[in-house]
């Protein structure tokens, strides 16, 4: 294997591959980025077995003179490459296992990974594939995948649940507690399809897609989900089991609705739950629908003090007066992933589940689950 | 072919899996018992090659998959091993985290979990309930010293597989395959019960030399010459450390066994062959009540030196004892 090009190109998607490296792994060889060189191209792999990256490089500046491939260690390999002087860099496989980097006045040799240990890694397209805009595919994640459950024991609710009926594409995640979901509208007509893909995969993706008018093509498997962006493939494992059927968990009717400024709800529950003797991410925060269509949120913790914040809705409130308790952070992360400057809280009763939906995000709803306190 | 070895030491359990797969009706775990050195390990891993070859005929030991799961590096063959000798909970769960995942590569999979009886309690049961509900193409495989010693639901939830000992035969294969020596080879293996433990007899820096002082003194005994002064004037550099006494009495022991064997004419299990002239000698002069007394002696000595005893004072005893008896009517 010999070939050269220009460095910056060559380190401009090492720095995608890195994404999917492993640094704590039993097979030493996931450590390593495979490079395989063709006769006009570079495929670059890198696996931490969850997720997987594999990019084809045809740069007009890459000049092969051998085809040949590779396992090089990339944790060493990106920062020589990242440190180098001069425009081009010259890498040829040499005797041993080695490889040689040349770049200006560098000469440097690097041990290779064992090629054989490397994982049989399948980056099949389908014939049939989902073509999404990356904005849109960008906001259905942001908008779900924060929901997804963060302890193992159940390690199905560790993913999003993304449903295709017809030309309805719909992401769930919810950790028991609280629950995301999302509707979006595509092209065209799919076949049904129903996946859990695991939620730190789509945080991953997230990191590589740009913010463009590009296309994702996702190719739905019944072991793996292939994402394809430009050159770049992204493969993700999935979670195996049933995913606990989320429909019946929505209430439909709701006595109680309340439109709120987001930013003047958020900031209230927010300042409300700096004085929680457990750390500021649990802290438990009241709200309260007074008599006069006010809403107070509060907290009390005994031991450093009370707050006490006052909340106007900005429409008329439908209902009567209502007292309910929940978690600031689950209602804080809900609340921010909406593009909607007003928001709707529903209510159906204190110890029933209430819905946040927002009016410029259609088909979208965060419900969130109380909690008792006397 | 590869795995052989393996088919020689452990037939049994070897061709009970090969039957379960045949007829399609391999549990969803297996329990490995034996002792350390009867392959349980090699037999797992041969339990994957043979659920993951490319080959048709059986696991071939020689393409990609059975290469890697050689090496511990396929995918979809997860091993825990205990750290610090524990298997915590933690463990266990990285290990149902990674089972809840499709695999990586098609194909069953496959986790080993090695001296399974060092699961602690959270640990164990969070297998139990992970094995309460069965996966798919997924298969279990407890390699342990003691099963009982496993949560009684485990074990239930399992079929079993004992590992005998392996014959010294091949053991002695074994090692001659790797170029050992055949009577050294021989000697190493009868002085212990696994391949491993005959190769670090085999590696030991003195071991040579102690075979060599072993046979000098009964060399000296068949020439009727002071086993003491013999053994006062080549012992030195040869036995520096406790340790090397207890080395020095399992050989020791161990050729007066072979006395012991020729005495009642079993030929065939006597070790140093190569001794058999010197021992004639010996034998014609001693009679077999002898030959197990002085046995006795060495073996008493042997599990004392552990408890302070002066080693030295106590084999000149021995040695004594043996020279002693000589020139009596056999």
């Amino acid at each position: 294997m010999r070939f050269e090009m220009n460095k910056d190109k060559l380190l401009y998607h090492l720095i995608v591959a890195q994404k999917a490296l492993s640094n704590k792994t039993p097979n030493p060889a996931l450590q390593g980025i495979k490079l395989e060189v063709k006769k006009d191209h570079l495929v670059m792999t890198t696996s931490n077995s969850d997720i997987s990256i594999n990019i084809t490089l045809d740069d007009a500046s890459l000049k092969v003179e051998e085809e040949g491939s590779v396992l090089i260690p990339g944790k060493y390999f990106i920062e020589i490459v990242r440190k180098l002087d001069g425009q081009t860099v010259n890498m040829s496989h040499i005797d041993d296992n080695l490889l040689r980097i040349e770049a200006d006045h560098s000469d440097i040799t690097l041990n290779m990974l064992e090629l054989d240990d490397y994982p049989n890694l399948v980056f099949k397209e389908k014939e049939d594939f989902v073509k999404i805009n990356v904005r849109t595919l960008k906001t259905i994640i942001r908008q779900s995948a924060f929901a997804t459950s963060t302890i193992e024991n159940r390690p199905i609710l560790t993913g999003v649940n993304f449903k295709i009926d017809g030309n309805k594409l719909t992401s769930v995640a919810t950790d028991s507690y609280r629950l995301a979901q999302k509707t979006i509208e595509l092209e065209e007509e799919y076949d049904p399809m129903h996946v859990i893909i695991p939620g730190k995969s789509l945080e991953e993706l997230m990191k590589i897609l740009e913010n463009n008018q590009d296309n994702v093509e996702i190719h739905f498997d019944q072991s793996r989900v292939l994402f394809k962006y430009n050159n770049v493939l992204f493969l993700s494992r999935l979670l195996e089991g049933n995913y606990p059927e989320t429909n019946k968990l929505i209430p439909q009717e709701f006595p109680v609705k309340i439109k709120f400024n987001k930013e003047s709800l958020l900031t209230a529950i927010e300042r409300a739950s700096l004085l929680s003797s457990k750390d500021g991410h649990n802290a438990i925060v009241k709200l309260t629908l007074r008599q006069d269509d006010t809403v107070e949120i509060s907290s009390n913790s005994p031991e450093i003090g009370r707050v006490l914040e006052e909340v106007y809705p900005v429409d008329e409130v439908v209902g009567s007066p209502i007292k309910i308790a929940f978690s600031s952070k689950y209602i804080s992360e809900a609340l921010k992933v909406f593009a909607s400057s007003e928001v709707t809280v529903s209510f159906t009763g204190e110890i029933r589940p209430f819905v946040i939906t927002g009016e410029y995000d259609p088909d979208m709803i965060q419900l969130i689950l109380p909690v008792k306190t006397d | 072919m590869a795995f052989d070895t393996l088919k020689k030491a452990q037939p049994e359990n070897v061709r009970l899996l090969e039957n379960n797969r045949r007829k399609n009706r391999l549990a969803h775990a297996y329990v490995f018992e034996g002792m350390a050195g009867t392959k349980k390990m090699d037999t797992a891993l041969f339990f994957a090659s043979m659920l993951l070859c490319n080959e048709t005929d059986g696991p071939c030991g020689a393409c990609r998959n059975c290469r890697r799961i050689a090496h511990e590096t396929h995918p979809n063959v997860y091993v825990v091993r205990p750290e610090k000798k524990n298997i915590t909970k933690t463990m266990i769960r990285d290990l149902q985290t990674e089972f809840h995942k499709t695999a990586v590569e098609s194909g069953p999979k496959i986790y080993l979990i090695e001296e399974a009886e060092r699961m602690n309690a959270y640990a164990a049961n969070a297998l139990l309930k992970f094995l309460e509900e069965p996966h798919n193409d997924v298969f279990a495989l407890l390699l342990t010293e003691n099963a009982t010693q496993l949560l009684p639901t485990i074990r239930s939830r399992s079929q079993t597989l004992h590992f005998h000992t392996i014959p010294h035969d091949i053991i002695i294969d074994e090692l001659k395959a790797e170029g050992y020596d055949d009577e050294e080879a021989r000697i190493a293996a009868a002085l212990s019960r696994t391949t491993d433990a005959a190769k670090t007899w085999l590696n030991r820096d003195n071991f040579r030399d102690i075979l060599e002082l072993v046979g000098v003194l009964y060399e000296a005994l068949a020439d009727e010459e002071s086993l003491v002064l013999t053994f006062e004037r080549d012992h030195f550099g040869v036995l520096r450390q406790p340790d090397d006494y207890l080395a020095f009495y399992d050989v020791f022991s161990l050729y007066q066994k072979d006395l012991v064997y020729g005495k009642m004419k079993h030929y065939t299990s006597i070790v140093f062959q190569s001794k058999r002239p010197v021992m004639d000698r010996i034998l014609s002069q001693k009679n077999r009540a002898m030959l197990v007394e002085e046995l006795e002696r060495m073996v008493e000595v042997r599990s004392r030196i552990d408890q302070y005893i002066n080693v030295r004072l106590a084999t000149d005893n021995v040695l004594l004892l043996m020279e002693r008896r000589m020139n009596h009517e056999a």
